[in-house]
């Protein structure tokens, strides 16, 4: 049909003498500090004193427990998955209303954005908590709903979201990192609707379809296989952003991190195995991200 | 092909007026001597003695005839009053248009790039705003009421260029979407529906694939499927067969032929003079936003009257 002029990039697969000089002089260089950490600087390792902060033997119960970390590690992963969740929903409604005809809902959609992005993430995260914890939680009577539940109920909601006594803080800070997350999840989506072409509209005017059904059964449908990636890849950030909250007592990763920094006194080896348990998170999350981009490449054709 | 003689008797009407059988003696066998005349367009002024006046006994192009006849009786189904467009670049693609299509023409519209055939379309079903003037589709003001909008929207198909089929539905649930939709059909009904469609141009065995698996010739004829899938009253073609490779252009033209025979109203911007030649009534030739000469597609390639006409005519054929 068209003859499409397609441009391809050769990929080199092979190193050359150059990348292999840099790459020794890097290592030298990673060398030398070990060496300086380890023997000239005063400082003692301790590596021993970490695993068990991951796992501990429980006698009483008799098998293997996660411990601090690893639970600060979970409640990382729940609060991330969830914000993620409740970010998707504001920013997609968030999203569509920037692209709305009417203009209070664009005005109303792009006040969200601005406010966000344009105040210091710690910032918002004290006036959320503040806000959404002490105002609308009680509000919510969501403590007093919890302790009405039945003890299988309340193992599904530690399961899924946190032990009773720590739920109010943990929704809060859920909120408080959808409500900043879904800010960009706003762009996200704007930026994949205004990709649909043009012409996709126009058919669905020419049809007789209203707004909304030229948005739910022509626009949306398009435009979300278009963001998956960068949807997926705000999960990542989520996870990242989220040791912010520790600022709020919520017991994640950077929360835990500190608790057993305090406990322990041994510093570097803690956060070298903070560092380690996110970069494992994120990076195996980041390939299934590419997996999927490369997926929807390919099905597009 | 000109048919010309003099129209001896009108022998019979048939199809419920639809049909005009006259004689004409003085010309070519005698198979051709009766002709056999559409006249859907005029049904409703429905004023044969006129029509005996007109041409009774007078030397008559049957194609002139048609274009004289169509020219101001008639019903019309389009009714575009002094509108202008200005975009906001400052480009005039408007200025001051006027043009009346009666129910069943077929009008052809050609015209240098940018001289505004297709924001001319555009404003017919709305797809664009007017700075000023008035446009009347079947009766309905085309206006801020949304309803009103609506009805034109239902009543206007319209063929673009590049097809804009919805590429994440199938052939099926391309013609279906409108029909359940707008027209508020059961499943079943659009189901039947759009497979009597797909039949009419031609692709029925292609239902179930996505617009991306069919050549440029197929999106186009599940396109015009798709807007007549709303039982417009009119439907609108822009260059509908410009993107096509050349192979293709010919069954999407001949859809819009079958469309046209069977009395469709069609406004077509395209280059396809065989086409305007074949079914055309009336052709429109449009610059800088203004038209410039209208007449029969037999009077643009015979003789046109203004310069620009002939012009453009020498560097298009
Ligand atoms: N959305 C727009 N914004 C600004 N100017 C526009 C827009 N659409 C069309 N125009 C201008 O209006 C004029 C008429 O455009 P139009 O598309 O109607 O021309 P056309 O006769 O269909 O041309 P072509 O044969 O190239 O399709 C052109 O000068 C064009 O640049
Ligand atoms: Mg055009």
């Amino acid at each position: 049909m068209f003859s499409k002029g397609v441009c391809v990039l050769q990929k080199k697969s092979r190193f050359t003498l150059l990348d292999i000089v840099i790459v020794v002089l890097l290592l030298g260089l990673a060398a030398y500090i070990a060496y300086r950490l380890t023997m000239k600087l005063n400082y003692k390792w301790n590596w021993r004193i970490i695993p068990q902060y991951l796992y501990f033997f429980d006698e009483e119960k008799g098998r293997w427990t996660a411990n601090v970390l690893m639970q600060g590690l979970y409640t990382t992963i729940r609060l991330s998955v969830w914000a993620t969740f409740l970010a998707t929903i504001f920013g997609t409604i968030a999203g569509v209303m920037r692209t709305t005809p009417r203009l209070f809902n664009r005005l109303v959609g792009r006040t969200y954005v601005e406010l966000i992005r344009n105040v210091p993430p710690l910032v918002l995260i004290f006036i959320f908590y503040f806000f959404v914890s002490d105002q609308i939680m009680p509000l919510l009577g969501v403590d007093e709903f919890i302790r009405a539940q039945s003890e299988t109920t309340r193992h599904m909601v530690g399961f899924f979201f946190a032990t009773p006594a720590m739920l109010t803080a943990f929704l809060s800070g859920v909120i408080t990192v959808a409500l900043f997350q879904g800010a960009y999840i706003t762009e996200i989506i704007r930026a994949g609707i205004q990709s649909i072409n043009r012409g996709q509209w126009e058919a669905g005017y020419t049809l007789g379809l209203s707004w909304g059904q030229q948005m739910r059964d022509v626009i949306m449908p398009q435009a979300i296989k278009r963001v998956l990636p960068p949807l997926a890849n705000e999960l990542i950030n989520t996870l990242k952003y989220s040791a912010i909250v520790s600022v709020i007592s919520i017991q994640e990763l950077t929360y835990q991190g500190m608790q057993v920094m305090a406990a322990t006194q041994v510093t570097i080896e803690v956060w070298l195995t903070i560092t380690a348990m996110y970069l494992v998170l994120c990076l195996a999350l980041s390939l299934g991200v590419q997996w999927l981009e490369r997926r929807l490449a390919r099905s597009e054709t | 092909m000109a048919v010309c003689g003099r129209i001896f008797e009108i022998v019979s009407r048939r199809c419920n007026d639809n049909q005009l059988v006259v004689t004409i003696p003085n010309i070519g066998p005698r198979s051709i001597q009766r002709l056999c005349i559409n006249i859907t367009p005029l049904r409703k002024s429905h004023d044969l003695r006129q029509f005996h006046k007109l041409f009774l006994g007078h030397d008559t192009d049957i194609e002139e005839l048609f274009y004289m006849a169509f020219k101001d009786e008639g019903d019309n189904i389009i009714v575009v009053d002094n509108i202008s467009k200005t975009f906001p670049g400052g480009v005039k693609a408007l200025v001051d248009f006027s043009t009346k299509i009666h129910r069943g023409e077929v009008v052809v519209i050609i015209g240098p790039s940018g001289s505004g055939k297709s924001t001319f379309l555009r404003c017919l079903n709305g797809l664009e705003e007017i700075d000023s003037g008035t446009i009347e589709i079947d009766g309905i003001p085309l206006d801020d009421n949304k309803n009103n909008r609506l009805e034109i929207r239902k009543e206007v198909g319209m063929v673009f260029q590049l097809f804009n089929l919805f590429p994440h539905l199938t052939v099926l649930e391309n013609i279906n979407l409108a029909l359940r939709r707008v027209r508020k059909k059961s499943k079943e009904e659009a189901i039947r529906t759009s497979m009597n469609l797909l039949e009419k141009v031609g692709i029925a065995e292609k239902v179930d694939n996505y617009p991306s698996q069919l050549s440029g010739g197929q999106q186009q004829r599940v396109a015009i499927a798709r807007a007549l899938a709303m039982m417009p009253k009119i439907m609108l073609f822009d260059e509908a067969t410009s993107a096509l490779d050349p192979e293709m252009i010919g069954e999407v033209l001949d859809v819009m032929k079958k469309l046209a025979r069977e009395g469709m109203t069609m406004v077509c911007v395209t280059h396809e003079m065989g086409f305007a030649r074949e079914v055309s009534d009336r052709v429109i030739f449009m610059e800088a936003g203004r038209i410039v000469e209208v007449g029969t597609a037999k009077h643009f390639f015979t003789d046109p009257n203004e310069e620009r006409t002939k012009l453009f005519l020498s560097q298009i054929l």
